[in-house]
């Protein structure tokens, strides 16, 4: 009996040790790139409340698989290897681990969540070989200062709360201007670059009220809004609570137009709201460079389409399109004798990039990481939707 | 301003009255604290989505299809979770409607994670003005239905032979057992009445909030504090608790600060609990240890 | 004696309390050889298994403390998240603020824990069942909300990240907080391990199976239910404090409902009750969403059938299975509720 029992501690502590020993990936002179393939990791909320913020990934990959089908670059194919972070700080970070010593890839393109990146941030501080292109989280502190290896394709948050206040002041006469916010991390880096930005014009917001995700009604936020007398009032808040607050508004009068942030489609808020006299007068700054139905983006309604035939097609989707074509472009640009710090250095050589997805040119300097400066704002007139970069005269 | 506010608070506070009976209802039937009401409450709005949408009904028919659907949840889960674990301590019944709320919310998310989804008004229109406050018809609605409701549970538990059976169900099993009552059936059945409840209340609110899986966290914590400010177990305290909670709410937001709305709730509950336990209208219960 | 202890119509227990010393030589020995893998075990990983693992660490130590007091004190307090946040920002706050290093932090993140439990346990005497239930839950959402909105203190919504994370001035990689990690946690499990063995521990068990008849034995409930508190504080806390480190940053988002729900079903799948089960819980509910990673979606659903199978199947958890088949691994005082 004892010696049955002994033995079987002692191979149980070895098959343990054993279970841990990961499979040994093949060696290779570039991690992550072999003859005929490139390896790309991804990571975007996939499940839990933020899903969908997962739409990027979607539209990223699927420019990632058209270079596929059109050959790949220098003969090599590119292998996505795709990961949830379900917008949790510790998964992203497990989820970068995973993708970066695991499975070895060659760069990582990823993060829609600004909390989640900002945890990996330390991370690729810690690994500054590894490329890392944000895929949609909007947090200015991401790319400000600049790390070397972190790349942000995207409108940041202070870009957006700027482009709002700047748009707002477009209208005759405005000088009174409300913010409705949550007041959560990403409802802050949009309201202080906003309250920034208004100082530096010499105005203060009138009144600053929150809603927090999951309220039932604005009754209380909308009235306190109304009696500060506004005549426009910036708006940071997700569907759902933007919805109730547009309802409300239009319910207790409040009259301003309204402002809002990236990441809502005008014609789903519309569609939404149903009340097309709430929604005649909301503004939504627009990271795009066209509507979903000019010709012009066709091919890019077509492309997601493809490979995504089930998903919401929205303005989200094209979100993450423009960090997949400059890192194509990179490796392009690089040769065929691949390296990471040659990727970087083709990045950091893309200037006014403008492949006719986002609302302005992409450009990189080694000093410069946010590559986007610039965005307009997107209203109906009448049932469809028009970008502008001023308050309509015709309003 | 201050009468705009109690107006819409009791419009906001009708639906944690809804949410709040559907919960009193189980928990006086069955002493279970059904911590998976919220998802009923999701649930009953995601059953008018997927019927007009999925399967294109009309708006009347996907309301019946989806409060048909939740007295069915509201059913088979009393019969194969709760009743098998009626004797097991509290700790397990609790924990069990957990993992039904989680198991709820995951399948949803499974379907609709990536999308927030609209529901139109069941009453649309111009907002009306009635005396100094305005209203949506959808509010008119909802504290018109709350009411109704509050009144037939009235005269159901009160006046009808089979309400009072039902509250000797509750209050002493053993002895209406003993007089022929079928205990189980009638527990069984409240439970179906119950998830009604709560989805009749996503229903109603789902136009303004728009469907997501999420949507039910929320309502669970104010349909909590209802009960506990009204007397947790009390019909009429949980009507008049979530009434209170959403006047409450408005009211600190509009005269204190916004940033507080959010956790009124929470501040309601720890204050009756600590001042008043028995909340307004309560009366000691006996506590499942 | 031989033949009494060899019969087989004596209960377990005599046999147990008759041959005691093979027993715990084989205890030992099991145990001696789990150390030495655990300390060699950094060797064979990489930095994302190493990741895991620690955060494994984290998670029993969490399971471990909140056991203390819904599994052996039997009070349904939602209070992990609590203690768990306090822990992590007092912590990091105090290496942020004041920066003070690691270590010590570290400390005064347990100490705030353990302040923060035994504060608790004192409304938590007046307060029993659902109530104290529902009460638990709203104060871990008000403390959520002070971390939002106290933004001069807490750095607001968006957290804060720690600064390096050394000890004796060595930054401490993975592998170097696989090591710390791994000591504190075995320190602080053996500590409970050492109290729920004393007059304490059996204080909390009767106090739970039936607290007029303890308090009738001469049992200070109120002062036992105060220092289960306090005690769970302390672990959870501790906890906290190394899930700081862990991530290298500490945000409001990481102590809320999920949170506490997470804990409360690692506990149950454990074993209420039992430490070795949440040892295990822990490691099983930390390690089934990384391999459930190439199937999203499922985590949440895979979860919650989990728990209902275990509350049906194994209302026990895995302790319960643990000590109907491996004997050697029992546990003193592993009695959940509705026991004799």
């Amino acid at each position: 009996m004892q010696f049955t029992k002994r033995r079987a501690m002692w191979s149980l502590a070895a098959a343990t040790a054993l279970a841990v020993v990961p499979a040994l990936s093949a060696a290779q002179a570039t991690t992550g790139v072999s003859p005929d393939k490139i390896r790309i990791g991804m990571f975007g909320p996939l499940t839990g409340p933020t899903a969908v913020g997962s739409l990027p990934l979607l539209g990223a990959s699927a420019i990632y698989k058209s270079v596929n089908d059109r050959g790949g670059i220098h003969g090599r194919k590119i292998e996505l290897v795709i990961e949830d972070d379900a917008c949790d700080p510790n998964k992203a970070i497990a989820a970068t681990k995973k993708l970066v010593s695991q499975e070895q890839v060659f760069m990582v393109h990823g993060g829609w969540c600004s909390g989640a990146v900002m945890a990996i941030k330390p991370e690729l501080a810690r690994t500054p070989d590894v490329p890392f292109m944000v895929l949609g989280a909007a947090n200015s502190a991401i790319s400000t200062p600049v790390t070397p290896n972190i790349f942000h394709p995207i409108a940041t948050t202070a870009t957006v709360a700027r482009s709002m206040v700047d748009f707002a002041l477009t209208k005759p006469g405005a000088k009174r201007v409300a913010i409705i916010s949550h007041s959560d991390e990403w409802g802050k880096s949009h309201l202080e670059p906003a309250l920034a930005q208004l100082k530096a014009q010499g105005l203060e917001s009138v009144e600053t009220v929150y809603l927090e995700r999951g309220q039932v009604d604005a009754t209380s936020q909308v009235l306190r809004l109304k009696a500060a007398k506004p005549d426009v009032v910036l708006a940071v808040l997700y569907p759902p609570e933007l919805t109730i607050y547009l309802r409300d508004s239009l319910k207790y009068g409040v009259k301003a137009p309204t402002v809002t942030t990236q990441g809502v489609s005008i014609e789903d808020m519309v569609k939404r709201v149903a009340m097309p006299a709430a929604t005649k007068e909301l503004f939504v700054f627009y990271p795009l460079a066209d509507t979903l139905d000019s010709p012009a983006y066709r091919k890019w309604v077509d492309l997601y389409r493809k490979y995504n035939p089930k998903d919401p097609v929205e303005t989200l989707s094209f979100m993450g399109m423009t960090g997949a074509l400059a890192v194509v472009e990179a490796l392009e640009k690089a040769g065929p004798d691949l390296t990471r710090e040659k990727f970087m250095a083709e990045l950091n050589k893309l200037r006014n990039f403008d492949p006719g997805i986002q609302s302005g040119p992409l450009t990189f300097t080694p000093e410069q990481h946010a590559g986007i400066s610039a965005g307009k704002v997107i209203y109906m007139s009448g049932d469809k939707p028009q970008i502008a970069a001023k308050y309509p005269a015709s309003k | 301003m201050l009468v705009q506010l109690l107006v819409s608070g009791i419009a906001v506070g009708s639906v944690y009255a809804l949410v709040a009976l559907g919960m009193t209802i189980l928990y006086r039937s069955t002493t279970v604290v059904n911590f998976c009401h919220g998802e009923f409450f999701m649930l009953g709005a995601f059953g008018v989505v997927v019927a007009q949408q999925l399967l294109g009904w009309s708006y009347g028919v996907s309301i019946v299809f989806a409060l048909v659907l939740l007295l069915a949840v509201g059913v088979l889960t009393e019969r194969v979770l709760i009743r098998p674990l009626r004797n097991a301590p509290f700790v397990t019944l609790a924990m069990m409607t957990v993992a039904l709320s989680y198991l709820l919310k995951g399948v949803s998310r499974f379907f609709y994670g990536r999308e927030v989804v609209p529901l139109p008004p069941l009453l649309a229109g111009e907002p009306i003005e009635l005396g100094g406050a305005v209203l949506f018809a959808q509010d008119a609605l909802i504290v018109g239905f709350t009411a109704v409701v509050v009144a037939g549970f009235f005269v159901f538990f009160q006046r009808t032979q089979l309400g009072k059976v039902i509250q000797a169900a509750s209050q002493a099993p053993r002895g209406a057992s003993l007089v022929g009552i079928n205990v189980p059936l009638l527990r069984n059945a409240m439970w179906g009445v119950g998830a009604v409840m709560g989805a009749a209340a996503g229903i109603l609110i789902a136009p303004n909030t728009l469907v997501y899986p999420d949507m039910g966290g929320h309502m669970l914590i104010r349909a909590f504090a209802a009960m506990c400010l009204g007397g947790f177990g009390s019909f009429p305290g949980a009507v008049l608790g979530g009434v209170t909670l959403g006047v409450l709410e408005n009211l600190v937001g509009g005269f204190v600060s916004s940033a507080l709305v959010e956790i009124t709730a929470y501040l309601v509950i720890v204050a009756v609990l600590v001042l008043r336990p028995q909340g307004i209208l309560g009366e000691g219960r006996s506590v499942r240890a | 004696m031989r033949e009494l202890t060899s019969s087989p119509a004596l209960p377990r227990v005599a046999r147990n309390l008759a041959a005691p010393s093979r027993e715990r030589a084989l205890r030992r020995t099991a145990l001696a050889a789990t150390l030495v893998v655990l300390c060699v075990l950094p060797f064979f990983v990489n930095d994302y298994v190493q990741f895991v693992i620690n955060t494994m660490i984290v998670y029993c130590l969490v399971a471990v403390g909140f056991n203390v007091v819904i599994g052996y004190l039997g009070q349904l307090a939602f209070v992990s998240a609590g203690f768990f946040g306090v822990g992590a920002y007092a912590t990091g706050l105090s290496m942020a603020h004041l920066g003070l290093p690691f270590p010590l932090a570290a400390v005064i993140g347990t100490l705030a824990g353990g302040l923060v439990g035994g504060l608790v346990g004192l409304p938590a005497l007046r307060v029993r069942g659902h109530y104290l239930a529902i009460i638990s839950l709203a104060v871990g959402e008000i403390l959520r909300w002070v971390y939002v909105h106290a933004e001069a203190v807490t750095f607001g919504a968006g957290g804060f990240t720690l600064p390096d994370v050394r000890l004796g001035g060595q930054l401490l990689g993975d592998k170097g907080k696989y090591y710390v990690f791994l000591a504190a946690a075995v320190a602080a499990i053996a500590a409970t391990s050492l109290l729920l063995r004393s007059r304490f521990g059996r204080a909390f068990v009767a106090v739970r199976n039936n607290e007029p008849a303890a308090a009738s034995l001469g049992i200070r409930v109120k002062r036992v239910k105060v220092i289960a508190f306090a005690w769970s504080g302390l672990v959870i806390g501790l906890a906290g404090a190394l899930y700081a480190a862990l991530n290298g940053r500490v945000s409001p988002d990481s102590f809320g409902l999920a949170q506490v729900l997470l804990h409360f079903a690692i506990v149950m799948i454990g074993g209420l009750g039992s430490l070795l089960g949440s040892v295990l819980g822990a490691v099983l509910l930390t390690g089934a969403p990384e391999l459930l990673r190439n199937f999203p979606g499922l985590e949440e659903i895979v979860f919650s059938l989990m728990l209902i199978g275990v509350l049906f199947f194994m209302p026990k958890g895995l302790g319960g299975l643990v000590a109907r088949t491996v004997p050697l691994a029992r546990e003193r005082l592993f009695r959940s509720n509705g026991d004799a």
